[in-house]
């Protein structure tokens, strides 16, 4: 119960969120000039998208308050697979983080590639193996030898200007 | 057919036969891993295919795990229970309760065999009708493209899983996601917000291996505690009997050609073919209990029809330049990287291209059955690689893969955002596939548009007066309409059925 | 096979480790041609490429990226803003001039380190083998009885778009109704289809493509093109139109002038092969290559040309 409450929320955050996005898009598209060569000009076609997904979101907000509604509805639960094992979010999350630094490691050249690709691995695996110490043996192992080998073949096999 | 012996000819030499085998492999392997699909290798392949020196051996290298990966499915279909890429969703049904009683060879060999028969009829049809279809969309102009897109984007909106209006959410969210940047007609920028970086838009591959890959891989990181139940693979039994044959065979045609029809729709693939084929077979069956308890039809009809829907969808993607799956977008997009247009004019200014895919089609087939009957026993070993090793190492190649296509750090962040979009979007159930197809197929709906506009100085006329455009665009508002409709009386039905 | 050389190398460098020298050029070179391949601009990229690559002219290798879209100004502004450390290039052609004179972009060739032009060629104009139009005055009469009817399939603000309008001036009145239909790989298709009439094209992409049922109506050229024999230039048929065009190899900027003269005599070293006199030949285009004032003098001509048609179109 409590759980589809949380998950309808969710998905009317998800639509809000959308529709505020359209609007800014509708709103940018109107200091684009009109063409002087053909009819529609730049503006027309993403105008056209983002007031159909805005439709769609208002639709989709009010179908899933609808949904939430009718409080005794404990069979509607059984759409959803049964979840019988920990849902990690928090790992994802963590994962994601790593990407993220990553990725800004990557743009500002922070340090060289060789470096930083295995120590991303390394983060990543040492995560989602929970620390575990027989794993870590292996995890460091594969971190290396995968991360140093694939730095080398990006960077003077198909020459990608890596840090 | 003169094109068709030389691309054949040039695929049966030692290096394009090699990279067939080595898709073929690929292709089995991940798609037997559950959490990886087709479309994740593929699209974390093609950045690679740069450095092949030919597009031929890319060509072959790709439609090879197309191939591969719809087949490998199976195997964790009919061992774990769980569909190694989503089109084996109709094989768990009877694979795994036939494995549990122990015929598990024969699971194995029956859904293998009938992939293989699926892919060799969709075949034909593959070769039967491109060249024809090819000459007929020469033809198209603006009009029809533009329709043919809508038409397109409807179909997948309506067939995927999910209500109708989630699934044109996804659809129109994937047009406005391809269209920051430079305006396709006039050069124009527009959305950009200020950022320079903007400027060139979303790069297709960037975007796809953020829905694709780095969106599943957060998901499976959510999922990985998931208990396994897991039986050992035999080969016991994997040969189909001729007994079997006699009695599988109207089966294996009629699958195989819903999975090839299904295929050709625009933009829907092989899961929903097959579906479609497996409840064909259900209806049709004298026996419709034993559906879902381990009988030999559903494994056949689900695997005979997956195959053929690869077939089916390449000859849109051949002749038209439209794509008849998710993979085969990502195909267009690498052939466009290629610089080769997609499209009618594809078989007469360069035949061999078109025929490369039609070969390889048939070629990976035959190796796929030569692959899966030999090596099953042991792949089903590999299907439970520790994804704690593996996760890592896939991210870390999207990333560096998103960076290496143009070296801008900007693409590594396109591909870390849209990985979070389509995370957050599946989470809230709005399907994928018609993301990717409408992110594609944007460009092209709207500069065939606006040329057309152009071309009838601002009149809409053609689109009722040109036979083929105002086809398509009955099609597709039957479609809208219908679904609409059906989305409803859905949801009024559920209801009801909650009540009673 | 060339995938394994550059597995083999990649091993070997694994041992060996990086090298030591810092001098330019210290890293692989980007040339982007932001065009689809098979189009004039591709293949003066790649054949030049070819010979500087296989004569040793430059230490390092030259990957050749495309990036199309938009009349060239997508893979451009990528140049234009990229390091000015020599590294990257571009190779462009009058689109240079053109998307800005057509206000699509608001750079030009003056935001960039102009290196040479090479390989002149000129455009002609096509119709479909079954048009009704057997002859160039034909179609210019045809298109002042009726102006703003006849299609011309056009890459907006792109060569043939330019071509095209410099066409129709040449008989005062004549107007085409150009529609955006992109490169070669969309204008042909279009003609064939018979969803545009004429189409500006360049002698190089007519040759490089296997596509028959065309005929060329007129050449822009000062005289004719020995591939095209038969084809009348305009000058014969009594219109005072050229249009010839260069193309334009660029570095960002602030590149160094001593980096951007290593690459620049590397290109006038590759220029004296027989290779590039051959594929010359082969592409229909003229063996040269401007540097120095003649470059200057060149791209101010045409920029001048560009200009006038550009204030033209956009006060329209």
């Amino acid at each position: 119960m409590n759980d589809k409450r949380s998950s309808g929320w969710f998905e009317v955050a998800v639509y809000s969120a959308l529709l505020f996005i359209v609007v800014s898009i509708f709103w940018s598209t109107l200091s684009l000039p009109a063409s002087t060569r053909e009819p529609l000009g730049s503006a027309s076609i993403p105008q056209i998208v983002s007031v159909l997904i805005g439709l769609l979101c208002v639709i989709l907000i009010w179908r899933t308050l609808a949904e939430m509604r009718p409080a005794a509805d404990p069979t509607a639960e059984a759409e959803d697979e049964a979840v019988s094992h920990r849902r990690r979010t928090d790992k994802a999350a963590i994962c994601l983080g790593i990407a993220i630094a990553f990725a800004f490691a990557l743009q500002q050249r922070l340090l060289d590639a060789v470096i930083l690709t295995p120590a991303f691995l390394l983060a990543l695996m040492l995560v989602l193996n929970g620390f575990r110490p027989r794993t870590i043996l292996p995890s460091v192992a594969i971190a290396l030898i995968v991360g140093i080998t694939t730095v080398y073949a990006f960077k003077n096999f198909f020459y990608i200007d890596l840090p | 057919m003169d094109a068709f012996l030389s691309a054949t000819g040039h695929i049966l030499t030692p290096a394009p036969l090699f990279w067939c085998f080595l898709g073929v492999a690929l292709g089995a392997i991940v798609g037997a891993i559950p959490g990886l699909s087709g479309s994740m290798l593929i699209t974390m392949t093609v950045p690679l295919t740069f450095f092949m020196g030919s597009y031929y051996d890319a060509l072959i290298l790709l439609v090879a795990m197309y191939v591969g990966s719809v087949s490998g499915g199976l195997v964790s279909a009919t061992l774990l229970r769980m569909p190694g890429t989503p089109s084996s969703i109709m094989t768990t049904l009877d694979g795994y309760p036939m494995a549990q009683r122990g015929q598990v060879g024969r699971a194995l060999g029956l859904g293998i065999t009938a992939s293989f028969v699926g892919g060799l009829i969709s075949w034909v049809f593959l070769i039967g009708l491109s060249p024809t279809l090819a000459v007929w969309a020469t033809y198209f102009g603006p009009w029809e493209y533009f329709t043919m897109v809508l038409m397109a984007l409807v179909l997948i909106a309506s067939l995927s899983q999910g209500s109708m209006a989630k699934g044109l959410l996804a659809g129109f969210l994937g047009m406005l996601a391809s269209m920051p940047g430079v305006d396709p007609s006039t050069g124009m920028l527009r959305l950009t917000f200020g950022f320079d970086s903007w400027a060139g838009g979303f790069s297709l591959l960037p975007v796809l291996l953020g829905v694709f890959v780095v969106s599943q891989v957060l998901k499976y990181i959510i999922d990985a505690e998931r208990p396994v139940l897991r039986i050992a693979a035999s080969n016991e039994g994997i040969f189909m009997s001729l007994a079997d044959w006699k009695r599988q065979a109207t089966n294996l045609i009629r699958s195989s050609v819903i999975g090839t029809w299904i295929g050709i729709l625009p933009g829907i693939g092989a899961s929903i073919g097959s579906i479609c084929a497996y409840t064909a077979a259900k209806n049709l069956s004298k026996t419709p209990e034993k559906f879902g308890t381990g009988i030999d039809d559903g494994v056949v009809a689900s695997e005979a029809a997956n195959n053929a829907t690869i077939g089916g969808a390449l000859v849109p993607l051949v002749t038209m330049g439209i794509p008849g799956s998710v993979i085969d977008a990502i195909l267009i997009g690498a052939l466009l990287m290629h610089n080769l247009q997609p499209g009618p004019l594809l078989f007469v200014t360069n035949p061999e291209v078109p025929y490369t895919i039609i070969s390889t089609h048939l070629i990976a087939n035959c190796m796929m059955l030569v692959v899966m009957l030999l090596s099953v026993k042991w792949m089903s070993k590999l299907i439970l690689v520790p994804t704690a090793y593996l996760m890592p190492i896939i991210l870390m190649f999207c990333l560096i893969g998103s960076y290496s296509l143009q070296n801008r750090p900007f693409d590594v962040w396109v591909t870390l955002a849209f990985g979070v979009i389509g995370f957050v979007l599946e989470k809230v159930k709005v399907p994928l596939a018609p993301f990717v197809i409408g992110f594609i197929l944007a460009v092209l709906a709207e500069s065939e548009l606006r040329s057309g506009l152009m071309a009838s100085a601002g009149s809409i006329t053609p689109l009722f007066t040109r036979p083929v455009a105002a086809l398509f665009l009955t099609v597709s508002i039957f479609m809208l309409v219908w679904s609409f409709w059906s989305d409803s009386r859905g949801a009024r039905l559920r209801k009801r059925d909650l009540v009673e | 096979m060339k995938l394994f050389l550059r597995t083999v190398a990649a091993a070997a460098l694994l041992v060996g480790g990086p090298a030591a020298a810092q001098t330019y050029p210290e890293k692989p070179i980007r040339l982007i041609v932001p065009f689809n391949q098979g189009g004039l601009t591709s293949n003066s990229a790649r054949v030049m490429v070819k010979a500087i690559e296989d004569n040793d002219l430059l230490p390092v290798p030259i990957i050749v990226s495309y990036i199309p879209g938009a009349a060239g100004t997508i893979g451009a502004r990528q140049v234009k803003d990229s390091e000015p450390d020599g590294h990257s290039a571009l190779i462009w052609h009058v689109a240079a001039n053109g998307a800005q004179a057509m206000g699509n972009v608001d750079f030009g060739p003056d935001d960039f380190k102009l290196v040479a032009g090479t390989d002149r060629q000129c455009y002609m104009l096509v119709v479909r083998e079954e048009s009704e139009y057997q002859t160039l005055p034909e179609l210019l009469e045809a298109a002042k009885a009726n102006p703003d009817t006849i299609i011309s399939a056009d890459n907006l603000g792109g060569a043939n778009h330019i071509a095209s309008v410099l066409a129709e001036d040449s008989l005062p009145g004549a107007r085409f109704r150009h529609v955006q239909f992109g490169g070669t790989a969309k204008t042909y298709p279009a003609l064939l289809g018979g969803h545009a009439e004429v189409n500006a094209t360049s002698t190089s992409s007519l040759s490089s493509t296997s596509t028959n049922g065309l005929r060329v109506l007129g050449y822009m050229g000062p005289e004719r093109h020995p591939d095209y024999p038969d084809v009348p230039t305009f000058h014969e048929l009594g219109y005072d139109t050229e249009f010839c065009m260069y193309s334009w190899w660029f570095m960002p900027k602030d590149t160094p002038e001593d980096r951007v003269a290593t690459f620049r005599d590397a290109m006038v070293k590759a220029m004296e092969t027989d290779y590039l006199r051959e594929q010359s030949v082969v592409h229909g285009v003229e063996h040269v290559i401007l540097t120095g004032d003649e470059l200057k003098s060149a791209m101010e001509t045409e920029k001048a040309k560009i200009s006038a048609i550009g204030a033209r179109l956009r006060g329209e």
